[in-house]
Formats: C-alpha cells, sequence, structure tokens
C-alpha cells in the first residue's frame, strides 16, 4: 500500500477541524472586535493558505519518504536488509522507523543463527552418522560373504537397501547445505550409465528387463552427484517397469547449448493428474502407494540436487504406455575454459 | 607366489572379517591392531599392499600416506566412508594408488586389489587342447586357421575356460557379463552361446561347451595352461 492523499486526509481529520475550529474562533473575534471585512477576509485567506501549504508539506515529505522506502523494499529479495539502505532519511519519524527496524532486524538475526546453528550441527551430525553407519554395515557384508548360506543372497540384498536408503539421507542433507561439496569436471555419461546399470544388475537380470544404451555425450558435472541421480531414476524404470517385454533405454543428444541425457522406460507411466506434483517432496502417487514401499524422495532429491548443480531435469509420460525423464546439461564455455585450465 | 595385503583398520571386527575374506581369495594378510607407530609398521610389514583406513583413531591417514610416500611406493588402497569426489582426489593426491568406499562391493575390492598386484602377470594367451585363445586379440588360432570372436563371445568363452571343470549355471554367466559391461538379456545369451558354439565346430571343436541341463554349461578337462 502506498501513501495516498485521501487517506493522509482521512488520519489527519482532528487536526483539520482544530485548525478549521481555531480559524473561525480567530474570525469571530476580529468580527466582534469590528475589523474591517476586508481585512478579515484577507487574513482568513492567508490562515487558511498557511494551514494548507504546512499540511501539504508535511503529506509530500512523507510521501516521498515512504514511496522511495517502498520502492527500494520492492526491489530488495531479501527485505530485511531495507534497513542498509537508509542511512539518514533527513526527518525525525524516518530516522525513528529505522532505528526501530534495525532493532527488530537484530532480534530476528539472532534468532535465525540460533536455528542456523541448530540446524547446522543437525546436518553435520547425520552426515557423521551416515559415514559412521558404513562400517557396521561393511562388515556385515563380509560377515554375509564368508559365512555363505541358503540366506546370503536375502540379507546382502537388503544390506544393499539400507545402503542406498542412507546414501539418499546422505545427499538429502548436502542438497541444502550451503557448503560447495561437488566438483564439476568434464564426466563421459557413458561411464555414469555403466557404472549405475552394472548396479541394479540383479534386479534387472531377475526381472529380465532389456538395457539399451546408445551414444552417450560428455558433460560438466559432479561424477558421484550425477551418478547418485540417474540411480534414482533408473531403480524408478525398474520399480514401474511391466512385467513382461520391459524394455529402458538410456541417450544422449547433443543441442547447440546443452547435452540431454534421457531415459526412456516402456512402464506403467504415471497419469496425468499426477505427473506436475512427481518433483514434490513425500509426493508418492497412485504407483507409489498401489504396489511398492515408495518413500516420495527420489524425484525430489533429484530436482534438488540437479538445480544446485545448475542442471534441469523434466519428466514425460503416458500412462500405461511410457515415462521419459531428461536432465539438461547446459554448456557453458566458460566452465570448460575453467575445466582446462 | 601368494601375495601379503597388510590391514590398517581400527574396527577390530572389520578388520577380520576382511582377513578371512581375502585369505578366502587366496592372499596372506596380516593385521595392525596397535596404532602407535603405523608408519614404521607399514614400513617394516613387507606387504605388497596396504588396505588403509583413512579415518584411524588419533591418528591422520592422510599424514600416514604422506609419510610413507617420502621413502616408499608400496601399493595403497585407501578405505573410507566418505564418497564424495573431493575425497577421492584428496587421496590420490596424497599418493594413495586407489580408493575403495564402505561398504565393499566384494567384486570391486577383488577388482582393485588384483589390478594393483597382478598388474603384470595377467596372461593373454590361454591353452586348451590343440587350441589357443588370444584374449588380447579376441581371437582363437588352431594350426593356421584364426577365428575372430565377438566381445560376449570372448568373454563367455573365457569364462568356461577359467572355471573349467565346473558346472556355470546361466544365472552366474549373465552376472558375470553385467560385470563387465555386457547387459545382455536371456535370449542374447543362449545367441552368443549357440554362436561360439558353431564357432568351435568349425574348428573340430564339437560338444566343447555341454549343457547340463537345468543348471548351466561346463567344457570338461583338466586346468588349463596359460
Amino acid at each position: 500500500m502506498k501513501l495516498r492523499l485521501s487517506d493522509y486526509v482521512k488520519d489527519k481529520y482532528k487536526e483539520i477541524i482544530l485548525s478549521l475550529i481555531s480559524t473561525l474562533t480567530i474570525v469571530l473575534i476580529l468580527i466582534i472586535f469590528k475589523i474591517n471585512s476586508v481585512l478579515i477576509i484577507f487574513i482568513t485567506t492567508i490562515l487558511i493558505i498557511n494551514f494548507l501549504t504546512i499540511f501539504l508539506y508535511n503529506y509530500i515529505k512523507r510521501k516521498i519518504f515512504y514511496n522511495n522506502f517502498k520502492n527500494t523494499l520492492d526491489r530488495l529479495d531479501q527485505k530485511y536488509l531495507i534497513t542498509e539502505m537508509f542511512q539518514n532519511t533527513n526527518f525525525l519519524e524516518g530516522n525513528l522507523l529505522l532505528e526501530y527496524l534495525y532493532e527488530i532486524d537484530k532480534s530476528m538475526n539472532e534468532y535465525l543463527n540460533k536455528y542456523k546453528n541448530i540446524s547446522k550441527e543437525f546436518i553435520e551430525y547425520i552426515e557423521l552418522w551416515c559415514h559412521e553407519i558404513k562400517t557396521p554395515l561393511a562388515t556385515l557384508g563380509l560377515i554375509v560373504e564368508n559365512n555363505k548360506s541358503e540366506l546370503s543372497n536375502s540379507i546382502k540384498e537388503e544390506l544393499e537397501k539400507l545402503d542406498s536408503l542412507i546414501e539418499q539421507v546422505l545427499y538429502f542433507s548436502r542438497s541444502d547445505s550451503v557448503e560447495k561439496d561437488y566438483i564439476i569436471k568434464r564426466i563421459d555419461l557413458k561411464d555414469i550409465v555403466l557404472s549405475v546399470v552394472k548396479r541394479n544388475k540383479k534386479d534387472l537380470i531377475n526381472k529380465k528387463i532389456k538395457i539399451n544404451i546408445e551414444d552417450l555425450g560428455i558433460v560438466n558435472t559432479d561424477s558421484k552427484w550425477i551418478e547418485f541421480i540417474v540411480n534414482q531414476i533408473l531403480t524408478n524404470s525398474i520399480k514401474y517397469s511391466k512385467e513382461k517385454g520391459a524394455v529402458i533405454t538410456i541417450y544422449s543428444k547433443e543441442f547447440k547449448n546443452s547435452v540431454v541425457l534421457y531415459i526412456k522406460d516402456n512402464g506403467i507411466g504415471i497419469p496425468e493428474s499426477e505427473i506436475e506434483r512427481v518433483f514434490d517432496k513425500s509426493f508418492t502417487g497412485s504407483n507409489g502407494r498401489k504396489k511398492y514401499k515408495s518413500t516420495g524422495m527420489g524425484l525430489y532429491l533429484s530436482k534438488k540436487l540437479c538445480e544446485k548443480l545448475g542442471h534441469s531435469i523434466k519428466i514425460e509420460s503416458k500412462l500405461d504406455k511410457y515415462t521419459l525423464v531428461s536432465i539438461t546439461f547446459p554448456k557453458s564455455s566458460m566452465i570448460d575454459e575453467i575445466i582446462k585450465n | 607366489m601368494v601375495k601379503n595385503i597388510l590391514i590398517v583398520e581400527d574396527e577390530v571386527k572389520l578388520r577380520l572379517e576382511l582377513k578371512t575374506f581375502l585369505n578366502n581369495n587366496g592372499y596372506n594378510v596380516s593385521i595392525i591392531d596397535n596404532f602407535d607407530n603405523t608408519v614404521r609398521d607399514i614400513l617394516n610389514s613387507n606387504a605388497d599392499l596396504v588396505l588403509l583406513d583413512i579415518n584411524l583413531p588419533n591418528l591422520n591417514g592422510e599424514y600416514i600416506l604422506k609419510e610413507i610416500r617420502k621413502v616408499s611406493n608400496i601399493n595403497i588402497i585407501i578405505i573410507t566412508s566418505r564418497n564424495t569426489e573431493i575425497d577421492e582426489l584428496l587421496s590420490i593426491n596424497y599418493g594413495a594408488d586407489d580408493f575403495i568406499t564402505k561398504p565393499f562391493n566384494k567384486e570391486i575390492l577383488l577388482a582393485r586389489i588384483n589390478r594393483l598386484l597382478n598388474k603384470k602377470m595377467e596372461n593373454n594367451i590361454i591353452k586348451y587342447k590343440n587350441i589357443k585363445l588370444d584374449i588380447s586379440k579376441s581371437i582363437i588360432v588352431k594350426d593356421n586357421t584364426i577365428i575372430d570372436l565377438t566381445k560376449n563371445e570372448l568373454k563367455i568363452f573365457h569364462y568356461l575356460i577359467k572355471n573349467i571343470g565346473k558346472i556355470i549355471s546361466r544365472d552366474e554367466l549373465m552376472n558375470y557379463l553385467w560385470d563387465n559391461y555386457e547387459f545382455v538379456d536371456d535370449n542374447t545369451l543362449t545367441v552368443n552361446i549357440n554362436r561360439l558354439r558353431s564357432k568351435l565346430n568349425s574348428i573340430g571343436l564339437n560338444d566343447t561347451i555341454i549343457t547340463k541341463r537345468g543348471q548351466g554349461y561346463i567344457i570338461l578337462g583338466d586346468e588349463v595352461e596359460t
């Protein structure tokens, strides 16, 4: 809302009435003392002009200040930085307002910092925990390997699930951290895709899913992060594959300003009504709820990590026909230049 | 010759299981259980390869790595639970030969160890009956006849011949191919086996690959010469 004259007048109606009363009183006194009527009109006019001038002056001063304040506020992404934009307003109310705002900001910042610290400590602890738990997991894996029984494969499968769930937690905590814990390098998508397919060989072989890997390009990304993302997408394609004749095709295309990686399956697809929400946190959809235990975190995390890396991720699907996920890696001569050096 | 591996890992249970696992896979394994003089112990160990946990208690794995590299170029594989690109780069910069993350994938663990230890030992020619299988050229040589094998055919034949006298299930064969980045399906495997058989037939090696119904395939014979 901006300062408008009508509102200002409404707000100041008491002052206006008081001024009118005092003007009338003066006029009345002048009449009682039988002053020349021309002089009375003259004095009254001066009084009114005087009042209007002061009134308008006050209005314009405020109007300029508040308009300026509001415009600056609108331009700011972080509104609380407004106190940094004004040092001195050249009028008392403005200065008082700034002083109070500064105090409010300060108290809010203290509050915010408290929570930032709590959240940072929590993230650090989660990261540590994820690393710590890998030692017992590694030990368990070796115990199973060293003592083969008919249960070994089943236990191994569960251990792998545990590992991938822990991996999700780890990347979730990374997706929000301000620290940059990735390295962008020239990466051959083929290495990433081969490694992810190999990681999922057990499910792919068991479900008799045919894998087609076509030409794959070279992109700028972090190999570990992109491997995690591609793995999330591939495991979805496996999870939601049809029982017969399942095919997953992975290919990439080069465009003028980008390289795009496509992962296409001929699985059960996603209903049109749900496709908009698949990247939402904890969204499981009818597929996720129907048959499979879905956390609703895979695609959400993939998108978040993609954004942090400067990639974009899209999904299109036709129910009962296919799902196509595409990841766009922008080409950047600047990044290429940095990597070369 | 049996190779010696030294495990430097503070988790008692993990290092014992790791020792058993590596013993089972044909390595001599020793262990450090006191970390007062780790650098000296590693240098005095005569090991062919060291598995070094980078996060030892009260000790900086990177420091150990640097100290060892000052005087020795012994094979070192770093064990870590941190799996970022940055950690990997750092370890390699400090002089590690390789890097493996917990929890271990047994194939990857063995592959990395083998890569460092058997660099020059892998023989590329296997003799079976009156033929030679040349792995690097992907051919079978019999007298003056040369037969080209496709990638899949080579891998299948190589695996069966390496496991001569043992029944190899289709599942195992498939897993082996996938481990080597050949993502074949059931039909392709059948086609590949048939083609391989007809190629073998063409040089008089009929019935080399025998089908054991419901179990898998086998090449009969004793150990092959390499």
